[in-house]
């Protein structure tokens, strides 16, 4: 072994060797590479402002974080794809894939039952796969709480708890769920949920496209997700984090929509029950996305930590999670603790804005939209639709009141408002309509046109007539009487 | 280079003793490794196309498998024997891209004999030489994140790999990889 001394490798015993000079530069390479990633965090352009009050006594640590966000930056195969190594870049896309957090590859199988066929979609807490039940061949969706998220043991445990209330609900406006479980992925625990696979789109998806609704298509819709919460909060569980995009809709064969809820129970797993500590709470956006306005995109509501500038560690960042500030009931957007009437607030919400085109509250920053559902008076949808009949308007905004207990008392209650007042007026319309068509107004003048001239000849007759008997011309006079006559009836 | 093949048994019984702590059990493996390496990337270009690249993990796996064999091995040994792979294939790699330049620089250095497998540029014989002091100065500030750039770059792991390696996360794998990545790109830049 000649070149035994000259290979020795770099072993973890050589940890122990390190002096004082060492372990100080090496904490402080660790706070460096901490703060960078923070900043990539951050978006591109309040990364210099985040990394100065950050660094605001130590100029030194500013520099050194500013150059690995420079070196960062800038676009270098080298280190990317491993030496030696024919595929071409593979480690920037696997990269990739896994900082975007979507913890699963296709053809990777999990638990020995689930084949992962696609990712479907990504929000900020997880990701859906499109899967296959190895066992039945059935296609499912399976979905997947992002890795960090699920490394803290008290979200699996709530996560758990939360699916299985999933699990017991069975109704055909809820979207099924049918396994749960914790899979070894890499070495990450990463607890997974099993849903019927559905076809359609979601109601969020339809507003993008539509903007608005049809009334009666709207009745459908409503009707039957107050099915579903009723359902539910029957079942004590409340859905906590209701939105168009938890709705899905696929159209059946009669030109319609079924509806599903999706995420029943999941938000209420990831929300704090504890109330949030008073006026000090500040938000930060669940997404990667932060430059934007998470209002259709659930959110992270944390508590500030108790030193100004200090971000907290995860388990405070996940803090309470507490719905879509577009769509939150007062209650919740004050952190107070929500029972089943949040989500009829929320149905109101989405009622409002497949009405009228537009949510009732459209701040333009997280906090501004909160302090809008807890205390400003709500716009009525005719300010955004004259259209909109007032009994309309006013049986939405009664599940928009801002006390839970003025609200309709079950999301049924509300449906059923809504139909009663829009039945109303189809009811009168279809009434006018009624009365208007005992005249055919379509064949009016057909009739006109067809026994006028037989009417005016009639009546031309009659002189003729009389002239006819005093000249006894008999055999003609029969005939102008029963002209006469076909005249009268006409 | 070695006289003698280590057999299976005696690998693995290093690996165990590597696992219990025993620092000598590495220095010892280390050159076992290496001659096999070296032996097994000499045989993979007798039988492969001449375009065809060497396959860093490929060779690691091969090695793995005819030193250790597949059955009645630890998860911890496995996880050495990475370890140890990648760090070999780190100085096999360098000590090749050492020679290289300095036969440019007309010293007589003996040819490695995976001179006929790789195919460095002379730019990418300096890089090499120039991540590898990069990456001793890293070791002593970050072991692990000098480590992942062992794993990922000279043996060619992927992240769940390199993760199940170090036992850590795959989540931290990435996090220390991109730091670690900007560390040496601003070293290698300056």
């Amino acid at each position: 072994m000649d070149h035994s001394a000259s290979l020795a490798p770099p072993g973890v015993e050589h940890l122990n060797d390190r002096d004082e000079e060492t372990s100080v530069s090496a904490s402080r390479h660790q706070r460096a590479g901490e703060l960078f990633l923070s900043a990539l965090e951050q978006p591109p352009a309040e990364r210099l402002r985040f990394l100065s009050d950050a660094c605001a006594d130590d100029a030194a640590m500013l520099e050194e974080v500013k150059s690995l966000l420079n070196a960062h930056g800038t676009a270098d195969h080298f280190l990317t794809t491993p030496i030696v190594n024919a595929a071409p870049a593979p480690l920037d896309e696997e990269t990739r894939v896994l900082e975007r957090t979507a913890p699963l590859v296709p053809c990777v199988t999990i638990d020995q039952k689930y084949r992962i066929d696609r990712l479907l979609g990504k929000g900020g807490m997880g990701a859906v796969y499109l899967a296959t039940h190895v066992g039945t061949t059935r296609t499912v969706a399976v979905k997947v709480i992002n890795p960090e998220y699920a490394v803290i043991e008290e979200f699996i445990a709530r996560f758990r708890r939360e699916a299985a209330a999933a699990g017991r609900l069975r109704h055909p406006n809820i979207v099924n769920v049918t396994d749960f479980g914790v899979a070894d992925v890499a070495g990450t625990q990463l607890p997974y949920l099993v849903m019927e696979y559905l076809d359609g789109h979601t109601l969020g998806d339809y507003l993008k496209q539509h903007g608005r609704m049809p009334l009666d298509r709207v009745l459908d819709v409503v009707d039957q997700v107050a099915l579903a919460l009723d359902a539910a909060h029957a079942a004590g569980i409340v859905h906590r984090d209701l939105k168009p995009d938890n709705i899905w809709m696929e159209s059946n064969r009669r030109g319609g929509y079924n509806v599903k809820v999706l995420d029943f129970g999941i938000a209420k797993s990831v929300a704090r029950e504890e109330e949030a500590d008073q006026g000090n709470v500040t938000s930060t956006p669940a997404s990667d996305s932060a430059a934007e306005l998470p209002s259709g995109e659930t959110i992270t509501i944390c508590r500030v930590p108790n030193q100004p500038g200090e971000t907290g560690d995860l388990n405070t960042r996940l803090g309470t999670i507490v719905g879509t500030p577009a769509y939150m009931s007062p209650e919740q957007c004050r952190g107070t603790p929500v029972d089943y009437r949040a989500d009829i607030y929320s149905l109101a919400v989405i009622t409002y804005e497949l009405v009228a085109g537009h949510p009732p509250f459209q701040g333009a920053t997280v906090a501004e939209l909160l302090s809008q559902q807890i205390e400003a008076p709500v716009p009525s949808p005719r300010k955004f639709d004259a259209e909109i009949s007032k009994p309309i308007a006013a049986a939405i905004m009664r599940g928009l009141e801002k006390s839970p207990a003025d609200r309709p008392v079950s999301a049924g209650a509300l449906a059923a408002l809504l139909r009663a007042v829009v039945e109303g007026e189809f009811s009168v319309l279809r009434k006018g309509k009624d009365t208007f068509q005992s005249y055919p107004s379509v064949f009016a003048p057909l009739w006109i046109a067809a026994f006028a001239p037989i009417f005016l000849l009639g009546v031309a007759a009659v002189p003729v007539l009389f002239q006819v008997s005093k000249l006894n011309i008999v055999p003609h006079r029969w005939l102008v009487i029963g002209f006469y006559v076909v005249a009268i009836g006409a | 280079m070695t006289p003698l093949e280590p057999t299976p048994g005696q690998i693995t019984q290093l690996l165990v003793s590597l696992q219990e702590g025993d620092p000598d059990a590495a220095n010892r493996l280390f050159p076992l490794v290496y001659d096999e390496l070296h032996r097994l990337a000499a045989s993979y270009m007798r039988r492969e196309r001449p375009d065809h690249t060497l396959q860093a993990t490929a060779l690691v796996n091969e090695a793995f498998l005819k030193m250790v064999g597949n059955d009645a091995v630890e998860f911890e040994s496995r996880a050495h024997f990475f370890g140890i792979a990648a760090a070999v294939m780190r100085h096999v790699l360098v000590d090749y891209a050492r020679s290289r330049a300095a036969s440019k620089r007309g010293s007589n250095v003996k040819r490695l004999p995976l001179d006929e497998a790789l195919v460095f540029s002379d730019e990418q014989s300096e890089q090499l030489i120039a991540l590898d002091e990069a990456l001793q100065r890293l070791a002593k500030l970050s072991l692990r994140q000098a480590k992942i750039i062992e794993l990922r770059f000279f043996a060619g792991l992927s992240i769940p790999e390199t993760a199940k390696v170090l036992g850590i996360a795959p989540r931290t794998v990435v996090r220390e990889w991109t730091i670690a990545q900007a560390w040496l790109r601003r070293e290698l830049s300056t």
